[in-house]
């Protein structure tokens, strides 16, 4: 759910970057909710083609999404499509990392692939001959180098194609709908109402198999996939993925070069998670608890399916031992001394063992690390006597007479 | 009655009868002792009669003032041949009516260490250390040894686990509850600051009132000024 001070911030960001005229448009989509273009331009009382452009812009860094939602199940005939446009909160406010993420590559990565990403970064989204020109009118690098910063960035997941410009969403019929309720009323399945948010960014997003894909020869007919069908009108009905790709072949994508690439925010988030977990780990274990934490985490980043994993998958000791010996740091480290880190962390349970494989529980590391977070700004605000008590309460889990408190606390009322 | 005794009653001519009815009431209270506002609604006397009778009392060591940790304001009076109760002293971590912070403080950092040298150690494993080192002749029981143990819990200084009987708990039976050092800093460190503590705002007790055009607002905060100038 998006705060007041949300969208405001949001809208200040926009404001920084683009301007007023794009940041009224984004601001109205924010407060309103999805609209069609006519409606923005009733309610943002600007000329069609303002609103036009500044949708451009926003579509173009990837802070809007255009999609079509299918009415035709609902009114039975006339379908009724027409196309709107939704603001994607979570982008516009990850853009104020946008110098971390390029820190971040420096780091992992060389100068080249900085140079890359931050053009993408600047632009929103480019064709892989706009980086090449841009490369060429800027530091006069050449069409290989920047290829190899690309396949670099492309492999470490830190760019990814661009989205479905217009994918189709259709409402569930009423058959799936009274499905799923039965199912979840039965406890089958957790039910986790998607915002609309949430489904047109599932709906616009190319397959794991395509997101990540480059084809190295640029042949005209090569179409990148093989779930491209011949079939050119999108009927609903029709899983989501395969009308992606649908759109995407209408689109005219086909040919490489004029595939777009942008910078793959997810992954970012993800490596800044497992950076925030590692440290948490070595905070509380020594070195070697920490290479085979940091390790187990490499091994299945690119298993993640979501930035907000759970648990990591589980891997087998002798995996998890195959990367440790893999880094710097690891590849004097004992299959022994493997084993014993894992149990070791398994005590506050970071690490679960089942069957013979063990994941990570980044559940439990989060929830502890921001208990820590909580607890400091009580230490802080409110002194020792009330860290203590704050962590009497929040330990306990039910209420506290305060008699029944240690007298090493001083006596006071219960928050 | 469990209560200490050292002299033999006496009672003395000169005390009149109001004065014997005082002590009475207070003698029956044995080792918990009677305020001076409980005395009043127990003895339907008026109060500057009691207080009289309190003060010619005391002057005749027939009773005496005790400190009551669970309502320091008031004056506590105890018969002279009672010793007051661990109840109202706070046992033994209190001296003279107050928290005894540095003997406190010097018991934990104690056992602190002992949990640190047995890496794993159970109450009954700490209590023993403690014995057997025995740095300054201190008599601790279980119970206040438990005491210290869960105040340095609250401190994030030490965290209770349960067995699992094995790896580093296979001496110990499954399921018992046992202590560990939390985290890697020696005794006594901050813990780390958080990261929304480590900003001013993060902290501030006035943050709801502020506002960028207020009277109290980011551009004119002080504490904001001085984090800037990093």
């Amino acid at each position: 759910m998006v705060t007041q001070y949300g969208i405001k911030y949001a809208v200040n960001l926009i404001t920084a970057h683009f301007g007023d005229l794009v940041a009224k448009v984004c601001e109205c989509l924010l407060r309103r909710g999805p609209l069609t273009l006519q409606a923005i331009v009733r309610s943002t009382e600007l000329t069609s083609s303002q609103v036009k452009n500044s949708l451009l812009v926003l579509i173009q860094h990837n802070c809007v999404q255009a999609f079509i939602l299918d009415q035709t199940g609902e009114h039975g005939d006339g379908a009724k499509q027409s196309t709107q446009y939704i603001a994607l909160f979570d982008n516009i406010i990850q853009r104020w990392r946008f110098p971390k993420f390029l820190t971040m590559v420096s780091k992992k990565l060389d100068k080249q692939c900085v140079e890359l990403l931050e053009g993408l970064l600047q632009h929103g989204r480019l064709t892989l001959k706009q980086m090449f020109d841009r490369a060429k009118s800027g530091q006069n690098e050449g069409d290989d180098v920047v290829q190899e910063a690309f396949v670099k960035l492309l492999n470490a997941h830190f760019i990814e194609r661009c989205p479905a410009s217009e994918p189709v969403l259709t409402n569930p019929t009423k058959e799936e709908e009274a499905a799923r309720k039965r199912a979840a009323k039965s406890g089958k399945i957790l039910e986790v109402q998607e915002t609309l948010e949430q489904r047109v960014v599932e709906a616009a997003m190319p397959t794991e198999a395509l997101r990540f894909l480059f084809a190295t020869e640029t042949e005209p007919t090569a179409d990148g996939g093989k779930d491209k069908s011949n079939s050119s009108s999108v009927t609903p009905g029709e899983k989501r993925k395969h009308d992606a790709i649908e759109s995407e072949a209408e689109s005219g994508d086909t040919d490489e070069q004029v595939v777009l690439w942008r910078a793959n925010i997810d992954e970012f988030i993800r490596h800044l998670r497992h950076k925030a977990c590692i440290e948490n780990v070595r905070a509380r274990f020594d070195d070697g608890a920490v290479i085979v934490f940091g390790a187990m985490l490499e091994a299945t980043r690119s298993a993640e399916k979501k930035v907000k994993t759970e648990n990591s998958v589980p891997l087998s000791l002798s995996s998890i031992y195959e990367e440790v010996i893999k880094s710097e740091e690891g590849r004097n480290i004992t299959f022994d001394r493997v084993r014993a880190s894992l149990v070791q962390l398994s005590c506050p349970p970071f690490v679960k063992a089942t069957n013979e494989s063990y994941s990570v529980d980044f559940k439990k590391i989060i929830e502890l690390a921001q208990h820590e977070e909580v607890e400091s700004i009580v230490l802080k605000r409110y002194g020792r006597d009330a860290y203590r008590m704050f962590r009497l309460l929040s330990n306990s889990g039910h209420l506290l007479e305060t008699d029944k408190m240690p007298h090493l606390l001083k006596r006071r009322r219960r928050q | 009655m469990n209560a200490k005794r050292k002299r033999p009653d006496t009672v003395s001519d000169s005390v009149t009868e109001q004065e014997r009815i005082v002590h009475e009431v207070i003698r029956s209270k044995q080792d918990m002792g009677i305020s001076q506002q409980d005395m009043k609604r127990e003895i339907n006397l008026h109060s500057n009669l009691i207080a009289k009778c309190i003060k010619s009392l005391v002057s005749k060591n027939l009773i005496k003032e005790v400190k009551n940790i669970h309502s320091r304001r008031q004056k506590h009076y105890m018969s002279a041949e009672f010793e007051p109760s661990n109840e109202i002293t706070g046992g033994a971590w209190y001296v003279e009516g107050s928290l005894d912070k540095e003997y406190i403080n010097v018991l934990k950092e104690q056992c602190w260490r002992k949990i640190y040298g047995l890496k794993v150690a159970t109450l009954e494993g700490i209590a023993d250390a403690i014995k057997r080192s025995n740095v300054s002749q201190i008599e601790l029981s279980k119970q206040q040894v438990e005491e210290i143990v869960k105040a340095l819990v609250l401190d994030n200084e030490v965290m209770e686990v349960r067995s699992t009987g094995t790896g580093e708990f296979a001496s110990i039976p499954v399921g018992k509850a046992c202590y560990k050092c939390a985290g890697k800093r020696g005794y006594g460190g901050e813990p780390k600051l958080g990261a929304l503590a480590s900003v001013p705002c993060g902290v501030c007790p006035q943050i709801s009132r502020c506002t960028p055009d207020g009277i109290i607002s980011p551009i004119t905060c002080e504490y904001y000024k001085k984090w800037l100038e990093f």
